[in-house]
Formats: C-alpha cells, structure tokens, sequence
C-alpha cells in the first residue's frame, strides 16, 4: 500500500502506457509495422506466379480460389480452398493461411482482386504469399505510343 | 521522492518501451484489416478508361489522375493532367500530396492493373480518401481510346458521345505527348501539385 | 490521423489562428518560467543557473516521447511532420552567430520577444538587433548565397544517420537528458550565486 502510495503517478502514467502498448503490440487483428518493406515483392513483381511455374515454388502449396470460380488451371500436388473474398479476414481462414507451412497462392477470375488482397494480407505480415497470373509481366505496356510530328505548339 | 525523480523514471520507462518496440521510422497501416477489406472489395472504386477520358476532355479540375510508372516512362507520354508519383516510392511521397485536399478524387493508373491496385490498397491502408483505380490501365487507354474506331453504319446518340469523347480525350493526348520536351516540361510544371508541407522551426 | 493542419486541408486563416494560439501559449509558458529574464538566460553559460537547459531538453524528450507513442498507435504521421533540412556550414557558423548572439544579448529570439511583450528595455534593443541582422543578412545574400545553400544534406532524422530505430534513439536522448541534467545540477551548485529572481 505505501509503495502504491509513493509511486503513485508514475504507476498512474506507466500502468495506462503499459496496457495500451501492449494491446496493441499483442493484437493479430492489425496491420504490422513498415508497410514499405512489407510491399517489397510488389515492386518487383516477384510475386506474381505463372501457372507453369507453381510446381518450382518450394513446400506444400496452398491455392486460394477468392470466390466463386472454378480453377481452370491444371495444377498436380496442390492444395485448393475456395474462400469467398469478403471472409478471407475470417479467423479460420487467417489461421489456415498462416498455419499453412509453404508458399500461398491467391487466385481470383478478375486479377485485381486478387492483387488487393495480396497487399491486405502481406501488411498483416503473412510472408510467402503469392498471385497467380497467367501474365508474368502485368506491367508492361502492349502498345506503343506514336508522337504526331505535325502538331505546332500554341504560342 | 521528488517531482524530477519521478518525471525522470516515467520518461525513462517509457524510453526503454519505445526501444523495444517495432518502431522504424517509416509508415505502416493505420485502418483495421476488415475496414481495409471492404476498401478493397469496394466496386465503386474502379473507374473506367471511358470515366477517365471524360476528365481529360473536359479538363476536371477536380479529379487529378495519377501515373504510379517511372519518371522515365512519365516523361515519355501520360495522359494530360497527370501527375507522376513512381509505385515504388508510392508510400514517401503519396500522403504528402493526397492528403488534405478537400474533395478531390484521384485516380490511379500505371500500364497494367498491378501497380494501381497495390498502390490503391497502400493508400487505403494509410487512411487517404477518394481514391480510384483506373480499370485495366494504360494499356486499355490505348486499347479503348487511342484506337477507337467507329466502324458500324448507324451510331446511337450514347454511341456518338462515348466516341466522341474518346476521340477529345485521344487528340489531346497525342497532342500534348508530341510537342518538344521543353514546352512539355513547361506543361507538367504549370499543372505540378506541389507536396504540402508543415513550417517549423523552434524558439 | 495527425498532424492536423497537412490532414484536414484548412484554410490558411485556421493554420495562422492555430499557429497565433500555440504561440501565445508558448509565450506566455517562457514569462511564467522566468524566460523573460536576460539573467537568468545568461546564467545558462556561467553555470549558475541552468534552468533553460533543463526546460527546453525536457520539452524536447517529452514531445519526442510522445510524439513516437502517438506515432506508434497510428494517431500522427510522423512523416507528414516537418523536419528541418540542414545545411552543414550554415548551421555551423548560424549557430555561432546566434549562440554569441543569445550570451551578448541575453536573450533567444523567442524569450526576447516574450520579455519586450511585458515592456523590458534592453528586449527592445534586442529585438531591434534581431531585426537589424535579418535586414543585413537579406541584403548581402547574394553574396553569402553560396554558403548558406551550401553542403545540403536534406532533412536528415539523427536516428536514420546513425542507423537506429526512432525508439532506441529516443531512449538514448532521454539518458542523455538526465545526465545533462545531473551535471547541471552540480554546476549550479559549484557556481552557485545569490538569488536573482527577486529583485528583477
């Protein structure tokens, strides 16, 4: 009690300061810290899988069918979950993704989806996370763009 | 124990908390996961080329588009009105600009549909608003304005504005992207949004 | 999400009320501490009274700490905060100029113009100094442009120089604080002179 009694501001700054941090440093249900570094793999494209290529990635994999569709892909030795889009924040589905030991595929029939939720779920810290497209290069451009010699600036 | 023993412990407690935490310096996700989630499932934040067009032809100054390509590729051709901020150093730069401009949309586009999307999932996750991806990028631009043709015998009224737009938004933009680099340096300088920025000091 | 003023997009009326507001605040914090004092400012370099050391650092560590807590639970982007872009020679011989400038005067600039608020004569002169000075510095920039955008080293954070995290920086300032703190104490001890503040 009397230690209560000397202490007592700083154990009433301390202790709230104490609790919230470590709520938040404890809490799974939110983003982890350095989105830059955590985006990485997006800058280079070096997550993004073509289906030919999903037999080199190393481990057990995991496909991720976001929605609906079915697979049109022919893909031996890998395991499908179907998981609509709008749950796959859902705790099972979470623990699923991140309890599974090997590389994570995301797959969607519009590839924006697909790309959204990679980011969504590498913020969370899920690493080994990959997009399946069937373009390996979605950020080149397939058209050229040819400058009109005629035009005259206005002056 | 006296006042400055003690504001001398607290502040050394939390020091030794703040060093121990994750803390890096740079910026990370401040939205929950599931807010986050509805973001990105939003269907209302794709617009599409056609959508974008409009704004160039009409000169909206209230939508500024902006190209997520490297400067080099920027400085090649863009479309009008566009400001360049490259995917890679979207989360530096991004919040400087876009927040804190009222009601003003953004649009985000690159050749592809990776970068504006990754890029719209960063901005979402930093809080930052209004803002829209343009569908399928600059490689359905090309596809859907630049090469618009109208090839049929009939056109209906709908059919005649989209062209038309099509053909406005096209023009300009071969227009603008042909002139010399000097007056196009001229053109992008006049149309730059200079990244806000706090005055400080002390004493 | 702070800082607010870059967030919110207000108009630029709010930003100078906000800043008027914050400033008088902040005046009238220095003329309660006794800031107004050319004294006991002075007695900063003699040793005898350490008072200003002692409030600025701990304003510094308090703001740091929470600014990094609040930064930490996604409440302020520190990012979007303005830092401080250095220049090296410039901040040399600035530094030079305004510390000989602060023991000859008696004053900082902002404790000057708290202390010529409550009318004090040599925070005039002061002022009037101050203003002399950034008149003569505008007028021979040309001539010393070179040197004052020389060696820019852009808005460079200690932390990110040597190669730590924020936090770990900022428990190192706080060590450092106290330490400082600590000798002061004994210098004022060691050059202890009779009480000022009472007849001033």
């Amino acid at each position: 009690m009397n230690f209560i009694k000397k202490y007592k501001v700083i154990l009433l700054i301390l202790i709230p300061v104490v609790i919230l941090v470590l709520t938040r440093a404890l809490d799974t249900n939110h983003f982890r810290t350095d989105a830059k570094k955590l985006a990485e793999p997006s800058f280079s494209g070096s997550n993004i899988i073509i289906p030919d290529k999903v037999n080199q990635l190393n481990g057990e994999k995991l496909l991720i069918i976001l929605g609906k569709d079915v697979i049109k892909h022919d893909l031996a030795g890998v395991v499908i979950k179907i998981i609509p889009p709008d749950s796959i924040l859902y705790k099972e589905n979470i623990r699923l993704i991140r309890k599974h030991d090997g590389p994570v595929i995301l797959c969607s029939a519009e590839n924006d989806l697909a790309i959204r939720i990679w980011m969504l779920l590498s913020q969370m810290g899920i690493e080994n996370l990959y997009i399946l497209s069937d373009d390996s290069e979605p950020e080149v451009l397939k058209y050229e763009f040819r400058p009109d010699t005629t035009v005259k600036p206005e002056l | 124990m006296n006042t400055r023993e003690k504001l001398s412990i607290i502040l050394l407690s939390i020091g030794i908390i703040l060093a121990l935490l994750p803390l890096t310096g740079s910026r990370s996700f401040t939205v929950k996961p599931q807010n986050l989630l509805s973001d990105a499932l939003d269907e209302k934040s794709w617009v599409t080329v056609d959508q974008a067009a409009r704004f160039v032809a009409t000169e909206d100054s209230s939508v500024l588009l902006i190209d997520l390509r490297s400067s080099g590729e920027f400085n090649r051709f863009n479309i009008p009105g566009s400001v360049n901020i490259p995917y890679d150093r979207f989360i530096e730069i991004a919040p400087g600009i876009i927040s804190g401009s009222g009601n003003m949309k953004f649009i985000l586009y690159s050749n592809g549909d990776y970068d504006a999307n990754n890029a719209y999932v960063i901005a979402k996750g930093l809080k930052l608003k209004n803002i829209y991806v343009m569908k399928g990028g600059l490689n359905e631009w090309f596809n859907t304005v630049m090469n618009s043709r109208f090839t049929g015998e009939r056109i209906s009224a709908r059919e005649n504005s989209l062209y038309e737009n099509r053909k406005r938004a096209g023009t300009m933009f071969t227009e603008i992207n042909s002139l010399p680099d000097s007056l196009k340096r001229k053109y992008y300088e006049a149309k730059h949004v200079a990244a806000k920025k706090l005055d400080g000091g002390c004493e | 999400m702070g800082p607010i003023v870059t967030l919110t997009g207000l108009p630029e009326w709010v930003d100078l009320l906000f800043a008027l507001v914050i400033g008088i605040g902040f005046g009238f914090a220095l003329e309660q501490a006794g800031f107004s004092s050319s004294r006991k400012l002075a007695g900063m370099f003699y040793g005898y009274d350490t008072t200003v050391i002692k409030v600025f650092f701990t304003a510094a560590i308090v703001a740091l700490v929470g600014s990094q807590l609040l930064s930490y639970f996604g409440l302020l982007d520190l990012n979007l905060v303005f830092v401080n872009e250095f220049y090296v020679k410039a901040a040399i011989i600035g530094g030079i100029i305004m510390g000989a400038g602060f023991i000859m005067g008696g004053f900082c600039p902002g404790t000057g113009l708290s202390a010529l608020s409550i009318g004090k004569i040599d925070a005039m002169v002061f002022a009037a100094g101050g203003l002399a000075g950034a008149f003569l510095f505008a007028e021979t920039y040309p001539y010393i442009q070179n040197l004052a955008n020389g060696t820019y080293k852009g808005p460079v954070k200690i932390n990110e120089a040597l190669g730590i995290s924020p936090g770990l920086f900022t428990l190192l300032l706080i060590v450092a604080a106290l330490v400082m703190f600590w000798i002061a104490e004994i210098a004022e001890k060691r050059f202890a002179r009779p009480d000022i503040t009472d007849n001033i």
